[in-house]
């Protein structure tokens, strides 16, 4: 049972919780998707299965401390991302931040206090059947599910697969969870071939990439509005495409905006009695 | 014989001791300017780059000049050996690296920027850098004329106190 990445979130922790959290059974580290933490109401993870509540109180001071730790005592490293409502940890911890927002000119611009956190514990996972690899490599693929589905660990899985093969794929790991780069890094296995943009805007990611990394794919997580015209140009310039995008259904897909025309082919992803199913689909224009 | 050897050996010890009260004064000297050149390129970075402190300390530590290099590396034993929070690291550091010779002032001025580093954003921790900066740089002044008055003061009775000992012993 792999408990090493909730080990390496729970070090984020104050050490008061971390003492409690250390201590759980493997079965509930190995499958915990997320800590969440709420001020004054306690910890809970987060299964397949469900919210399970686990020991220890929450004050507002563990929260920030938290937040320090994550943020590598930084604030000002991690504002744009904080400002959207989230931070990414060494290690590839997305946590959300809610609490009483700060608002400048209309914007949000920081939290002046904090209410709870949710550290997401991605993990690596080879759920990549290999032939679908071979199938969909050098076409652009939408990835489907709702949240928590498995998106970002299937792409990533992709990533690293159709990369050792030889291919020159380029990631733009806007939130730094699919690579997770520290000293340049990366602590996932993306594969042997693959060149990792972080931080960086996935429209503006995605021109650098096609200006002076002659890539043959560009994956990017949770495709939006902002990246349409640059994804437009990315496969006019026959570079394939692959994206996530929240979507529980095929009915659901049909009325959501995004490039049809590049993408044609998708991949989605349920979830049925703790087991993920792939079911790929085609994306009618 | 003996007696003007003692009166010598007397000349030397008081000219020496003057000498002393100046070598003080240069290492504060030298203490505040490694001080200030920390702050221009703490400033710079984080005016520039936006780096996380554990890094941007990191890289400070080989490139600051003693004894400032010292009190980074406090500094980030601190955090990352100690795992104190970066405010209570930076104050601790002030405090406990002795070779900055810094008077109570001084070391106010310093630990103060420790509340701000790694809270704000850039902009606000920039001009409490620049803040800190003008005040050791006004320490700075302010030792450097010290040190001219003492210079002159102390040699000029160092060795007149000794050469007077040296007639009476005579």
């Amino acid at each position: 049972m792999d408990t090493k990445r909730f080990d390496e979130a729970v070090t984020l922790l104050p050490e008061r919780l971390q003492r409690e959290l250390l201590f759980l059974e493997p079965a509930l580290r190995a499958g915990a998707e997320e800590l969440r933490l709420y001020c004054g109401r306690g910890l809970r993870a987060v299964l397949d299965t469900g919210i399970v509540p686990l020991r220890g109180t929450v004050a507002r001071e563990d929260l920030e401390y938290v937040l320090e730790r994550a943020s590598r005592s930084s604030l000002h490293a991690v504002q744009e991302s904080l400002r959207r409502g989230y931070l990414t940890a060494p290690g590839g911890f997305r946590i959300g931040v809610c609490g009483a927002v700060v608002l400048k000119d209309g914007e949000p611009r920081g939290f002046r206090q904090l209410s709870s956190l949710c550290i997401r514990i991605p993990r690596q996972v080879s759920c990549v059947p290999p032939e679908l690899a071979e199938r969909l490599w050098d076409k652009s693929l939408l990835i489907l599910s709702p949240p928590g589905g498995g998106k970002t660990t299937f792409l990533r899985d992709l990533v690293r697969l159709v990369s050792d093969r030889g291919t020159r794929v380029c990631l733009v790991d806007e939130r730094g969870e699919l690579a997770a780069l520290a000293g340049g890094i990366p602590q996932f296995d993306v594969g042997r071939n693959t060149d990792v943009l972080e931080g960086c805007p996935k429209a503006e990611g995605v021109e650098m990439l096609l200006r002076s990394m002659s890539p043959q794919v560009i994956a990017m997580d949770e495709l939006g509005a902002a990246e349409e015209e640059a994804v437009y140009r990315a496969a006019d310039s026959g570079v394939s495409v692959w994206a996530t995008l929240h979507c529980a259904s095929q009915e659901e897909l049909a009325r959501k905006r995004f490039p049809r025309r590049v993408f044609r082919q998708g991949l989605l992803i349920r979830r049925e009695a703790g087991r993920r199913t792939y079911q790929e689909v085609r994306i009618p224009w | 014989m003996v007696k003007a050897l003692g009166a010598a050996l007397v000349v030397s010890c008081c000219t020496l001791l003057g000498l002393v009260t100046v070598g003080r004064s240069n290492q504060r000297l030298r203490s505040l300017g490694s001080l200030l050149a920390v702050l221009d390129q703490l400033k710079a970075e984080l005016e520039d780059l936006l780096p996380p402190l554990p890094d941007l300390l990191g890289s400070l530590r080989f490139r600051a000049e003693q004894p400032a290099a010292e009190f980074v590396s406090q500094v980030i034993w601190l955090t990352e050996k100690k795992r104190l929070p970066f405010q209570e690291a930076w104050e601790q550091g002030v405090r406990e690296t002795d070779a900055l010779c810094l008077r109570p002032e001084e070391a106010k001025a310093l630990s103060a920027l420790g509340a701000v580093l790694g809270r704000y954003d850039p902009e606000t921790q920039c001009a409490a850098v620049e803040r800190t900066r003008q005040r050791l740089a006004l320490f700075r002044d302010l030792e450097e004329k010290e040190k001219a008055r003492k210079n002159r003061l102390s040699a000029a009775l160092g060795a007149g106190a000794g050469i007077t000992l040296a007639i009476l012993l005579l």
